[in-house]
């Protein structure tokens, strides 16, 4: 785990090349532009929907809604996590039902949750929270009850009371896994807003993508594919920073 | 505790589940260790010694015979009202705690009659005694074996514990802190109860009023010796010498005897 924000220049060689071979190909007229623009078209795209300030709006909308859904996730799974992996009958009580729960895509509830929560963010958002609330709980619930024994005896020697067997040792033992379970989730929500958003949706870069499609406009569709792929990468390297700041041991 | 803490062991018996099996570790042990002495245990490996220290900690419970600590007047305490310092065979620091921390963590409740100021004190006490006063905001990966094992042992008498339960604590040390850690030990002789398993002879006679030498698995005592030399102890005396013989015939290890050399015939 050791992978700066920016990727090392080794990394950058293959996306390089296949720039300079897709830019080629496009020049020699060996790509059809309908199916396959040009990069410097989908840059023209980049630069024309910068400055009308369209891109920035879609990536607001989308980045928001990511940003809560995810932030709700979390802090429901992260101690309900906590709470299923360090008791057992808990584990047996809901264990079922939450792994039932687990295996149904997300985006299987957006009929659902439109109907539940209006055709507005709510539905988004509790999309989002679905998707990112799973990973955290899982892994989380997988690290607690997995810290090492001989850390839980240790505490018994000395004494900690049940506060201090959470905040000393539970807590901190499972920041690795539980890291995991947020990155897991990060790129989870990404996806499920995305879904989200071209199905029933005005805004954001999932409906960016579907209205570049009814435009007939290529170069923006790919831009919006590009600018997610960044982005996720952008906050899963964020991500990887705060775990190396946070438990710089794991 | 006044009156210091003791501890009697009779007739232990214990057993593990192994695959379908049922392995016999412990059969009929008994041992004692009266308050603030010193006591040792040494055996083959795989003989028992650390169940043997578990069952005295409260980590696991025998399937026959007792395991009691006990008052000066031998009434049996319960587990809660001693302070017990353990060091097991590994460091087993928190990973995510400084060593300061993982020092403080053993005070136990002598932590909540002091303040924040006197409790940093006992910490970095405790570090200085293991010679770790540089290193209190040092990860457990940061630093060596030995070090973390000298910071398993800070916390295990950081809260100046009534007795010390000690497996093995000084295999990953090297001979200078090995030596700087047994005179320690050796300081507190007498004011505070102690089991130590090892492996290690030499030790054993150096620091301990009683050595007990436990047979192969299943272990039972196969000798107890007193040793009686005054503190603190001088390797090269003869005293010495025939304690490691004792215990080295006890364990089944007694060197050769030396056979007779030639007469050296001085002429002229």
């Amino acid at each position: 785990m050791n992978r700066a924000l920016l990727p090392k220049p080794l990394g950058l060689l293959v996306p390089v090349v296949i720039l300079f071979l897709w830019q080629g190909l496009s020049s020699r007229g060996a790509l059809e532009p309908s199916m396959i623009p040009s990069p410097g078209t989908v840059l023209a795209a980049a630069t024309r929907a910068l400055r009308t300030g369209e891109l920035a709006r879609h990536v607001e909308i989308s980045l928001i809604r990511v940003a809560r859904g995810f932030l709700a996730a979390s802090a429901a799974g992260i101690p309900a996590g906590l709470a299923l992996g360090w008791i057992p009958s808990l584990r047996a009580l809901l264990g079922p039902l939450l792994h039932f729960l687990r295996q149904i895509p997300p985006v299987a509830w957006i009929p659902l949750f439109i109907a539940w929560f209006g055709i507005g963010e709510g539905s988004k958002i509790s999309v989002v929270a679905y998707a990112a609330f799973f990973p955290v709980l899982l892994n989380t619930e997988a690290a607690a009850a997995l810290v090492s024994e001989s850390y839980l005896e240790l505490g018994e020697v000395y004494r900690f009371s049940r506060r201090e067997v959470l905040t000393r040792i539970i807590v901190p033992g499972s920041l690795g896994p539980m890291f995991t379970g947020l990155r897991l989730a990060l790129s989870n929500s990404w996806r499920a807003l995305v879904a989200a958003e071209m199905l029933a949706s005005a805004s954001g870069l999932g409906y960016m993508i579907v209205l570049s499609r009814e435009l007939v406009r290529p170069d923006v569709m790919f831009l919006g594919i590009a600018v997610m792929g960044l982005l996720g990468y952008a906050m899963d390297a964020a991500a990887v920073r705060l775990q190396k700041a946070v438990a710089p041991w794991t | 505790m006044a009156g210091g803490v003791g501890v009697m062991i009779r007739d232990v018996v214990k057993a593990f589940t192994a695959g379908a099996g049922r392995l016999l570790v412990l059969d009929g042990v008994s041992l004692s260790c009266r308050p603030g002495e010193f006591v040792s245990v040494l055996g083959p490996s795989g003989a028992g010694k650390t169940t043997l220290l578990r069952l005295i900690a409260g980590l696991d419970r025998p399937q026959g015979g007792e395991v009691a600590i006990v008052d000066g007047s031998r009434r049996r305490l319960d587990r809660t009202a001693i302070r017990l310092g353990m060091v097991f065979q590994e460091p087993r620091l928190l990973p995510w705690a400084s060593l300061f921390h993982n020092v403080r963590y053993g005070l136990q409740d002598r932590a909540k009659s002091m303040s924040r100021a006197e409790r940093e004190r006992a910490v970095q006490e405790a570090l200085e005694l293991l010679g770790l006063s540089g290193f209190s905001s040092y990860l457990p990966h940061q630093v060596s074996g030995g070090m973390a094992q000298r910071a398993a042992l800070a916390r295990a008498l950081v809260s100046d514990p009534d007795l010390l339960l000690l497996d093995e604590p000084l295999g990953s040390l090297d001979v200078k802190n090995r030596l700087a850690v047994q005179d320690l030990l050796d300081g507190m002789a007498g004011r505070r109860s102690c089991i130590m398993v090892t492996q290690s002879i030499d030790e054993a006679v150096y620091l301990s009023d009683r050595i007990y030498i436990l047979s192969e698995r299943p272990a039972s005592v196969v000798a107890e010796i007193e040793v009686s030399l005054p503190r603190p102890r001088d390797r090269l005396s003869a005293g010495f010498a025939r304690c490691q013989r004792r215990v080295l015939e006890a364990l089944g290890a007694a060197p050769r005897p030396r056979r007779p050399g030639p007469d050296l015939k001085v002429e002229g």
